[in-house]
């Protein structure tokens, strides 16, 4: 850890990075270590997901693991960390300006770097989980290339859809409180339509318009591309998706600049 | 000569939709629109054209009764509320605002607590490093610093947060109900000589309180707000004289 922040303490406002960093680590410790399994969480989670739709699909509805030549097993486990990380940084984003209320009203913070920082603990628990996943992966006989070098960017881009959400729906939420609702309708939407299940292929044939409006698709397609078949990643849905990303964050941002104020005084 | 202003007030008013109606869902808001029904809220004003500067180092007291409109200029004070338009604020130096009992998280420990609040003041973890330590005797928490917050007693959340404040290198507090001589006997005494030495003298503080010889103890200048408005501002010892004698009639 200690390695990122001398990095980051190049830039020119480093106590900004150190601050969002020192968030994102009591965040951290806060989720992961105040239980006695700790970070055994984080995994088991995703883990114990896996083995009951692994069942299911496997043993109860077949086909949907048809056509699948790598273990299913591993296949579901890399889609589901990805998708599971986003929609954790989404709802806990969702809730920063309710659960940073003490430090909103006492010191004067940015309320975009508690966001930041709120996504980048989730980052950590998705690493931590990624490395689980490569071993594993690696146990089932997978092997791997340069190509690894996409997951970063891979990792930037559920970054970045995740705390842009996360950052609007926040907003929303202090209007709108059922919208939670919704959210739980959309969050099941995406899980059953990213291809978390089946190849991005079956979208692509079937549902060619999720597979352009949904930029989970692409991401998890790319992670099994350069984690599982070990083949270059498709460089076209990597740069619409982080553009997709990025623009999410930005207006997320803004949002957060111009609305954050006046949302705090229905809190 | 003229001393630098802290904080500058300008045609500050505040008004707040409070609705009367529920209508934080969005079916509400929809049968609203179905049923061609206004949404009902009324417009409360809070603040009424405050105008007011405050200087650098100078400690200003601001009275008045509960709902006058004291915390919601401390809020403006610190960007938590935008005020109405037209409205100008300017700050000038760190801010924090010390409430008994806030910004710390229960949840994390001393250690913690102390580097999110050091850190969003402003201070580098090599500045922090160097005071935690101070911060910590202060307090008298050698024992706990890698206990949750929410193990403490009342007593020990007071005297760290009171320990933060002390170190932290903001220059402008806002004392929202909080003072020294918080905790035992002994921390009392330790508190109320920090309090004065550190905060009183060299930093700009904004009290607010409702106990009249704190600020006719700490403060030169004070303003009494009254259902928003400015009733008086001036001298600390003639606005709580006139703030009491008015409190006396009624």
């Amino acid at each position: 850890m200690s390695v990122i922040s001398k990095i980051l303490n190049r830039f020119h406002d480093i106590n900004r990075f150190e601050r969002i960093w020192k968030i994102a680590q009591v965040d951290f410790k806060r989720r992961y270590y105040n239980d006695r399994l700790g970070l055994i969480w984080a995994l088991l989670n995703p883990v114990l997901t896996v083995l009951v739709y692994y069942y299911v699909f496997t043993h109860i509805v077949k086909r949907i693991s048809e056509g699948i030549d790598q273990n299913y097993a591993i296949f579901l486990f890399s889609g589901l960390i990805f998708w599971m990380a986003f929609v954790e940084m989404m709802k806990k984003g969702m809730r920063t300006l309710i659960t940073k209320r003490y430090l909103i009203e006492n010191i004067k913070v940015k309320k975009e770097d508690l966001f930041i920082s709120s996504s980048l603990a989730i980052t950590f628990a998705l690493v931590f989980n990624i490395v689980a996943y490569l071993v594993m992966a690696a146990f089932f006989g997978v092997h791997y290339s340069f190509n690894l070098l996409f997951l970063p960017i891979l990792i930037l881009n559920v970054f970045l859809i995740g705390s842009g959400v996360g950052m609007i729906l926040s907003i929303i939420l202090i209007y709108f409180r059922d919208i939670s609702h919704i959210i739980n309708l959309v969050v099941m939407l995406g899980f059953w339509t990213s291809g978390i299940f089946f190849k991005a292929e079956l979208i692509l044939e079937r549902a060619p318009i999720i597979y352009y409006l949904n930029p989970f698709v692409g991401i998890i397609d790319n992670v099994r591309r350069i984690t599982l078949y070990n083949i270059e990643p498709n460089l076209v849905t990597i740069n619409a998706n982080i553009i997709t990303g990025l623009l999410i964050f930005i207006l997320g941002f803004n949002v957060i600049k111009n609305f954050s104020q006046s949302a705090m005084e229905k809190l | 000569m003229e001393a630098a202003i802290a904080i500058s007030l300008k045609n500050i008013s505040k008004t707040f939709r409070i609705h009367t109606s529920d209508t934080n869902t969005i079916r509400e808001r929809l049968t609203n629109i179905i049923l061609r029904k206004n949404s009902n809220y009324k417009l409360v004003k809070a603040l009424y054209d405050i105008n007011v500067d405050i200087y650098k180092g100078e400690s200003f007291g601001i009275i008045g009764n509960n709902g006058s409109g004291k915390s919601t200029l401390l809020n403006i004070m610190m960007e938590t509320y935008n005020p109405d338009k037209g409205g100008i604020l300017e700050t000038n130096g760190k801010m924090m605002r010390l409430a008994l009992g806030m910004g710390i998280d229960p949840n994390l420990t001393a250690r913690d607590n102390i580097y999110v609040n050091g850190s969003i003041i402003g201070l580098s973890f090599k500045k922090i490093g160097i005071i935690f330590d101070q911060i910590i005797e202060f307090a008298g928490l050698q024992k706990f610093i890698d206990v949750q917050v929410k193990f403490y007693s009342k007593g020990m959340r007071q005297r760290l947060m009171f320990s933060i404040a002390m170190y932290a290198d903001a220059e402008i507090f806002l004392l929202d109900e909080f003072f020294g001589g918080t905790g035992d006997q002994e921390f009392k005494v330790k508190s109320d000589k920090a309090f004065e030495t550190r905060l009183i003298n060299g930093k700009t503080n904004i009290i607010v309180s409702h106990s009249m010889q704190i600020i006719r103890k700490h403060c030169k200048r004070a303003i009494w707000l009254e259902n928003g408005k400015i009733i008086k501002i001036g001298d600390a010892i003639t606005v709580t004289d006139q703030y009491l004698k008015s409190q006396n009639k009624s």
